[in-house]
């Protein structure tokens, strides 16, 4: 009660205090929006349904590269673990290419793909992969040796003590690695539609510059941030909390 | 004979230096339904040798015959009790206790493993999670566990040896009450004279640097056995005698020349 109180006061302040130094008018409105006008074009855009496609369109792209990434980073990252000579060439290999910013694969994606859809879905897929590998790669080679040794007493080997010890142990590796994977999916992907091809919120953006309606590019910013801080306040803070009570990380609350 | 260890040695590869030995020339025998303690200082490989005996590491010598037939694995007819209590933190009591009934049908299992926290005591929190519970709590649920899979033998390494001396107590207890209610086999690994005094028939006592045994004790106190009955307190004596030289090796070895009484 006392946070939500204590947020909608800090962000109605933040809001008053933009309108204020709009009404000191020390820029012109193209160069610094106020609340009021980009309150407008966000529900112009909502109503209009402009904003809605665009966002939707972002959303499936985001989607579909961030479960791709993950199931191929999960994939990569359980053979990084499981044996010594990928993790030697392969793994070195991965942390040579994850130091590429995701966005600098755009121009040879857009030869590759015609300049279609699967560009930013492949750039999308490049942000999020690399954090799933080098988590799921942690993952896995922290699982406690004691639990190994309780299982192999009972019985458990193989295959069996994989699907049963060694991959539920690292789930909580696994939660932070599609955090971040969402992450950098999400930052791949805005950066991907300023160049690519739209409909979707980066693209939108930069059409919006191009018409001079600064209103519409900072309602877009807005719509980007909450989308952010929803998948991160109702998505992965609580699944990672429950994860690592009940995996003994944290006391519970 | 049921347990058997035979001329058992284990010794490390040391760059550029001779193998280090942990113990050699180790051989006893564990007769069925048998309560015997392995007693000993820190470094005379007790734990390793158990080890052995469950099948989680190999001896570089020597072998282990269980039935007559050779251990060179790990498997459910020897049920183990760490001294942490190794439960898998994602699963509830209950599915930790079936964690090694895969081979029975599903209900079946969850009787089985019911069964076996009521000989624990702790049947009301089947659908607990371990981080909700003491240590004294999960230790018992490894307990619990190593039985569920009605092991021939129950090998116990220092399983008390994180709790403290109130929670310890009770656990002699109930380990007592869970031998003589099951008859198994115990093979327990301890650094505690009265620990081993209070619950074993047998106690063989090693010794350090290298490990070797150093004697066997039958104990024929009649049970229970308070610790202030005058054969428990000369037993008591008298092993501490023996293993008092075995100590000072150790400190010495740790402390160098600070050391000395």
């Amino acid at each position: 009660m006392t946070i939500a109180f204590r947020r909608i006061v800090f962000f109605g302040g933040l809001l008053l205090l933009w309108e204020f130094v709009f009404r000191l008018q020390l820029w012109t409105p193209t160069m610094f929006p106020g609340p009021v006008g980009v309150a407008d074009a966000l529900f112009t855009g909502l109503k209009e349904g402009t904003l809605v496609l665009a966002t939707l369109n972002s959303m499936k792209r985001l989607l579909l590269g961030f479960v791709i990434a993950v199931i191929i980073g999960t994939l990569i990252g359980v053979m990084l673990a499981k044996y010594k000579w990928a993790d030697e060439t392969i793994g070195s290999l991965v942390i040579a290419l994850q130091s590429i910013p995701s966005i600098v694969w755009l121009p040879l994606a857009m030869v590759w793909f015609h300049f279609s859809e699967k560009a930013i879905i492949f750039v999308v897929i490049l942000g999020g992969m690399w954090s799933m590998i080098m988590n799921m790669r942690m993952g896995f080679k922290n699982v406690q040796p004691i639990l190994i040794k309780a299982a192999k007493t009972m019985g458990s080997t193989g295959f069996d003590l994989f699907r049963r010890v060694m991959i539920p142990a690292s789930i909580p590796y696994a939660i932070t690695g599609m955090r971040l994977s969402w992450a950098f999916a999400w930052r791949a992907l805005m950066a991907g539609e300023l160049i690519g091809p739209g409909p979707g919120l980066g693209y939108m953006l930069i059409f919006s510059r191009d018409m001079g309606n600064m209103n519409l590019v900072v309602a877009l910013m807005v719509i980007i941030a909450v989308i952010g801080a929803i998948m991160d306040y109702v998505v992965f803070q609580p699944l990672e909390k429950k994860v690592l009570t009940r995996w003994g990380f944290e006391k519970a609350a | 004979m049921f347990l058997t260890v035979s001329q058992l040695k284990k010794a490390f590869p040391q760059k550029n230096k001779e193998d280090y030995t942990v113990f050699s020339k180790i051989e006893f025998q564990v007769q069925e339904g048998e309560f015997v303690s392995i007693l000993g200082p820190s470094g005379c490989g007790k734990s390793t040798l158990l080890h052995i005996i469950g099948g989680l590491e190999h001896p570089t010598e020597g072998k282990v015959l269980m039935n007559g037939q050779e251990i060179s694995e790990a498997g459910p007819d020897r049920g183990f009790v760490f001294q942490e209590a190794a439960l898998m933190p994602w699963l509830s009591v209950q599915e930790n206790v079936m964690f090694g009934l895969k081979h029975l049908p599903k209900e079946e299992a969850k009787q089985v493993a019911l069964d076996h926290l009521k000989l624990v005591h702790l049947s009301r929190f089947a659908d607990s999670y371990p981080h909700e519970l003491s240590g004294g709590m999960r230790q018992r649920v490894s307990i619990a566990r190593a039985l569920a899979m009605n092991p021939n033998v129950l090998l116990m390494d220092e399983p008390f040896g994180a709790l403290d001396e109130q929670t310890r107590m009770m656990m002699h207890k109930e380990l007592q009450d869970i031998w003589m209610k099951t008859k198994k086999t115990i093979l327990f690994i301890t650094h505690n004279i009265r620990e081993a005094i209070q619950l074993s028939d047998r106690i063989i006592v090693m010794g350090t640097r290298p490990g070797r045994i150093m004697k066997e004790i039958t104990v024929d106190i009649p049970r229970p056995r308070p610790s202030t009955h005058p054969d428990f307190i000369q037993l008591e004596t008298e092993i501490m005698d023996q293993l008092s030289g075995e100590i000072s090796k150790v400190m010495q070895e740790e402390l160098g020349y600070d050391y000395s009484i």
